[in-house]
Parts: structure tokens; sequence; C-alpha cells
């Protein structure tokens, strides 16, 4: 009886895992196809769009202004110069980089072992050999990734990239008033003060995909 | 949603059929837009080209079905392949070149 339920849990959440899937793929089909996708929130309906050259001209301007203003911050550090203090307090950013791109030069090498041995039509244990090597490799290069972006998340790049970042959500975001859409927030200070959490994740999920990829 | 979901997208047969019939019959489109392409447009459009050629290699008895199991698999036969082609380019002006010597 247990194993009954199990199984039909599982069933259960197989077919609420491809649903998932499928709605995701269809919203990507919609947002590929014409730069655009609507979604409904808190029953509104919103709608994230490709910035126009009007709305480009306006980050343009926004990102120059923080850009002013945060080299005139003595507390905003550039990388390189973060780079340096962390050496000398015994963290060696350089030397994770080294480690990254070393590991990316050993994926390469399994991938055209593996590459070549799929064109040969090779067995299974021995793709599957360097599948797992690729995997782990992956996995560890990623590892590093974080730790170096971790370390220089507060760099003057990376607080301008993710100041431009909420510009993108703040300038793409419409919502549909009297059949018509309209900029959600009608200033960056409008945006700034919104609590809802939630909208603006979704919203940057889709603006930063369809800006940057 | 993420770039997996582009490339799983792009990986759709349905989608495979369009970008081959848009190569071939004028007036079928992939996107609304027809110049300025987005980004998300380009990597998608990049991502069926990865795709139209696995399957033509597939048909064409280069590889078996196999390499499609996965991504790891498909990244790796590609840049496998694409490394193969540079060497054939090399290998042919080489040749070309020995055969102005000649003359």
């Amino acid at each position: 009886m247990e194993n009954k339920e199990l199984k039909g849990k599982e069933e259960a959440g197989k077919i609420l895992d491809e649903m998932n899937q499928k709605f995701e793929l269809d919203k990507m089909e919609s947002l590929i196809k014409d730069n655009k996708v609507e979604f409904i929130h808190n029953e509104k309906q919103y709608r994230v769009r490709i910035l126009t050259l009007r709305d480009k001209e306006e980050l343009d301007d926004l990102r120059r202004k923080k850009f002013t203003q945060m080299l005139k911050d003595p507390d905003v550090l550039f990388e390189k110069d973060l780079i340096r203090l962390y050496k000398e307090k015994g963290i060696d950013i350089d030397a994770i980089k080294e480690e990254i791109n070393k590991l990316e030069t050993e994926r390469i090498a399994i991938e055209m072992k593996l590459g070549e041995a799929l064109s040969k039509n090779s067995g299974d244990p021995i793709l599957k050999t360097y599948k797992d090597e690729i995997s782990k490799n992956i996995y560890i290069t990623q590892v590093k990734i974080i730790q170096k972006s971790d370390l220089v998340a507060y760099s003057f790049e990376n607080q301008l990239m993710n100041h431009v970042a909420k510009l993108i959500t703040y300038l793409s975001l419409d919502i549909q008033e009297n059949d018509k859409y309209v900029r959600t927030f009608k200033t960056i200070e409008e945006f700034d003060k919104c609590e809802d959490e939630k909208l603006i994740g979704i919203a940057t999920k889709y603006a930063l995909l369809l800006q940057y990829c | 949603m993420n770039i997996n979901t582009i490339r799983k997208l792009a990986k759709e047969i349905k989608m495979l059929n369009l970008f081959s019939a848009s190569k071939e019959i004028n007036g079928i489109k992939l996107f609304h837009n027809e110049s300025d392409l987005s980004k998300i447009q380009e990597l998608f459009v990049s991502y069926l080209y990865f795709y139209y050629n696995i399957n033509m290699d597939i048909s064409m008895e280069k590889v078996s079905k196999k390499v499609l199991e996965n991504d790891i698999y498909e990244d790796a036969y590609n840049l496998w392949k694409s490394k193969q082609g540079n060497k054939e380019t090399i290998k042919k002006d080489n040749t070309d070149h020995n055969v102005h010597l000649v003359f």
C-alpha cells in the first residue's frame, strides 16, 4: 500500500516537473519570437520587453550618472585594487584565475577525446568515463568561479554592472492599464522603493535574458 | 528559465523543422522582427545551427544518435568536429600551396 502511494507521488511529481518544463519552454518560445514576454502577477498583467532606442539613451544617461558618482566614492575600489589588497592579506585571486584557466584547458582536452570517441562509436564505458571526468571538471571550475566572484563582488565593475541590471529591469517592465502597456515605475526612485521582491525577481530574470542572455 | 531552456527549445524537432523551412522557403520566419536580432535570438539561432549540424551528421551516419543523449556529449562532439574542420582546412591550404610550387 505504502509502495503504491509512493509510486503515485513520484508519478505526480514527474508530471508536475514535465508541466513546469513545458511552461518554461512555451515562455521562452514567446520571448524569442518577438522579444517580449507577458506574465500575470497579483492579478495584474505585466510585460517585459527589449529596450527601445529611447530606453537605451535613458539607460546611458542613468549609467553615466552612477559611474561618475561611484568614481568620486573612495570606498569603491576597482577590481585590480581589490585583488592587490587581497594579496596583501594572503588571498591570491590571480592564482584562482590561473586554476580556472588550467581547468578549462584540461576540460577541452577531455572533450576532444570524448568527441573522437563518439565519432568512432566507442562503447558506453569509455564515453561514461570521459563524461564523468568532464562533469567533475565543470563542478570544480564552477566552485572556483563562484569563489572568485564572491571575492570581487563589491568591486567598482561589479557594482556598476549590478546597477545597470537594475536599470534595465526598471526600463523594460511594463504594466497593462486600460488595455495599454505603460512603464510600471515612473522613475528609478519609485522602482527602488518597490517592496514586491517577487515581481522584481521575475522581471529581472526576463529583462536580463532579453538584453544580455 | 535560463540558457539551458534556450538550448532545450532549439533541440526540439518542431524548431529544427521550422529552421530548415525558413532557410528554404521565403516567407517562413523564425521571429516576428526581420532584422536587429536581440542577443537571445542570436544565441537561439546559433543553437539551431548547432543541433541542425549534429542531426545532419547523424543522418549521414558520421555519428550515432547517442550524441544527443546529453549536453556534454553534444558539446564534446561539436568541439572535436570544429577542430577537425580546422585541421582539414590547414591541410587543404598546404596541399594547394604545394600544387602552386609544382606549377
